[in-house]
């Protein structure tokens, strides 16, 4: 037995088992798609128990079974809660998602929306967001599959992510959004029972009045309900959720994807499944001092103690729960971010007569691209995971209020939601350096909210609804 | 202020419950959408 809960060779054979299994799988639920919309949105007929399956399982991600058990190590009781309050983006975008659906039937992306309904210049502005934040999001999952390797079976953080990249990018190439979503319910099921065994685990054999009575003798801060930078935490992960889930085509092409009448149930479904799992895995932070448990890295919290509380039987479920919590989001981010790339640029401005057969071939290149591109980013380890992913905050934030708007209402113009989102991203960076990652998103959303309220009292336009009925 | 211990307990006993719960919905609803042909 080596250092590591797991022995490297056990490590690498269950990521070659599971490569193997998810890539087949992939290219069998691929001979379906026979158009590019089969390939980009699932046909447009995706069923309630998919669609809610897909949209819990995308949403854990990384962060949640790494990054919610190191804020809560560092912010306590907060850190959880704070985290479980980004189901809120899920919640809140159940009636946008029906709306989206209604207003844009023959829609395939975010993109798609900004530039019908805002014009060119709004368009760019969104674009850069998107693309920093699905980059953003795209590196800090490729290097947590490196970093979950390593630190359970000492495979060479190089070899791990590069592995976790070559599995999503090859199922995701052969299936498209069909098969994206199939595995997503496959690893919803496996990343739930995963985490409520371990957690069972620790409330039977160390027991919750036990950590709770070390944590209030040892570490009382952890349990503090007002401990301030935690507290603004809570508020910045919430705009930080929206902005998130309401910009990116990750939930737009999901909410395209659903079958009619489906989208509202689903993302309400989907974010109530998803609210009590950041807590799970918060709490099983908040057992490792008194286990004895202090990682060298925070964010590696949760897998230790896994690790250590259930040995090499813990260590397996912890590296395939998030193996599996992974690759859930890294897959939707590849074929989301493709399909922008795919409709947005390639599509609408370098090729309008493309044929369905070249926007299928051009859109599965893209998603090779995006791969390679993700690998390189990866090689340095640039940050922490939590550091890499507020970064993002501070841009995508911006866009709340111009979405919101931008659906349902009709004054606000172009010119005022392009400025809202690129100086409420300015502001929010300024608010990252200067004070603190934990009011990016907060800043970033104030400025953006503060323009949009100017924009929409100022402006005598009534935008006409019909004008997002593009035809392809 | 600390977080009492009931509450602790309250927070974590009810998002475990709620955990546990998530598969056996989204088993149902696999099987009602297969069954009636709405899966895809």
């Amino acid at each position: 037995m080596t250092e590591f809960a797991l022995d490297t060779s056990l490590g690498l054979t269950i990521v070659i088992l599971f490569g193997v299994l998810w890539v087949a799988f992939g290219y069998w639920l691929g001979r379906k798609n026979k158009t590019h919309e089969d390939f980009a949105l699932a046909g447009r007929n995706v069923g309630f128990a998919f669609a809610a399956a897909t949209a819990m399982a995308t949403w854990v991600t990384s962060n949640t079974t790494l990054v919610a058990p190191q804020l809560t190590y560092q912010f306590g009781l907060w850190g959880m809660i704070g985290y479980s309050f980004a189901a809120l983006g899920l919640l809140l975008f159940a009636p946008m998602a029906k709306r989206i659906k209604t207003l844009l039937p023959n829609g395939y992306t975010s993109g798609d929306f900004v530039r019908l309904r805002y014009g060119q210049a709004a368009w760019w502005v969104f674009i850069i967001i998107s693309v920093v934040y699905a980059f953003g999001w795209l590196i800090s999952l490729g290097m947590a599959g490196g970093i979950l390797l390593e630190s359970l079976s000492g495979l060479d953080y190089h070899i791990g992510m590069t592995a976790i990249l070559i599995i999503c990018v090859g199922y995701t190439l052969f299936g498209g959004l069909r098969a994206v979503i199939a595995t997503d319910f496959i690893q919803a099921l496996i990343i739930i029972v995963g985490v409520s065994l371990i957690a069972w685990w620790l409330v039977d054999n160390v027991g919750l009045q036990s950590i709770h009575s070390n944590l209030s003798q040892a570490h009382p801060q952890l349990l503090d309900v007002l401990f301030p930078a935690a507290v603004m935490f809570l508020f910045n992960n919430i705009f930080f959720g929206l902005g998130e889930i309401f910009h990116s085509n990750v939930w737009w092409s999901r909410a395209l994807s659903f079958k009619q009448g489906v989208a509202y149930k689903a993302y309400l479904t989907g974010g109530l499944m998803w609210l009590p799992i950041p807590i799970i895995t918060g709490f099983i932070a908040l057992a490792a001092p008194q286990l004895g448990i202090f990682p060298p890295s925070a964010d590696m919290i949760g897998p230790t103690v896994a690790a250590a509380v259930l040995g090499t039987t813990g260590a397996v479920i912890v590296f395939i729960v998030i193996f599996s919590a992974l690759a859930s989001s890294l897959d939707s981010l590849l074929a989301a971010t493709s399909d922008l790339v795919t409709q947005d640029l390639f599509h609408k401005k370098l090729k309008p007569n493309a044929s369905d057969r070249t926007l299928m071939r051009f859109n599965r290149y893209c998603i090779l691209a995006l791969g390679i591109v993700t690998w390189l980013f990866c090689l340095p380890r640039i940050a922490t995971l939590g550091a890499l992913l507020n970064f993002a905050g501070a841009f995508v934030a911006s866009t709340i209020w111009p979405i919101v708007l931008g659906l349902y209402f009709r004054r606000l113009t172009g010119g005022y939601a392009a400025l809202a989102m690129a100086l409420g991203t300015a502001a929010g960076l300024a608010a990252y350096f200067l004070v603190g990652f934990y009011v990016a998103a907060l800043t970033s959303c104030a400025v953006s909210g503060l323009l949009c309220g100017v924009g929409v009292w100022r402006s005598q336009e009534q935008f006409d609804w019909q004008r997002l009925q593009e035809e392809r | 202020m600390q977080l009492p211990e009931l509450a602790f307990t309250v927070l974590i006993i009810v998002a475990l419950a709620l955990t546990c719960l998530t598969p056996i919905i989204l088993l149902v609803l696999f099987v009602k959408d297969y069954f009636s042909k709405t899966l895809w």
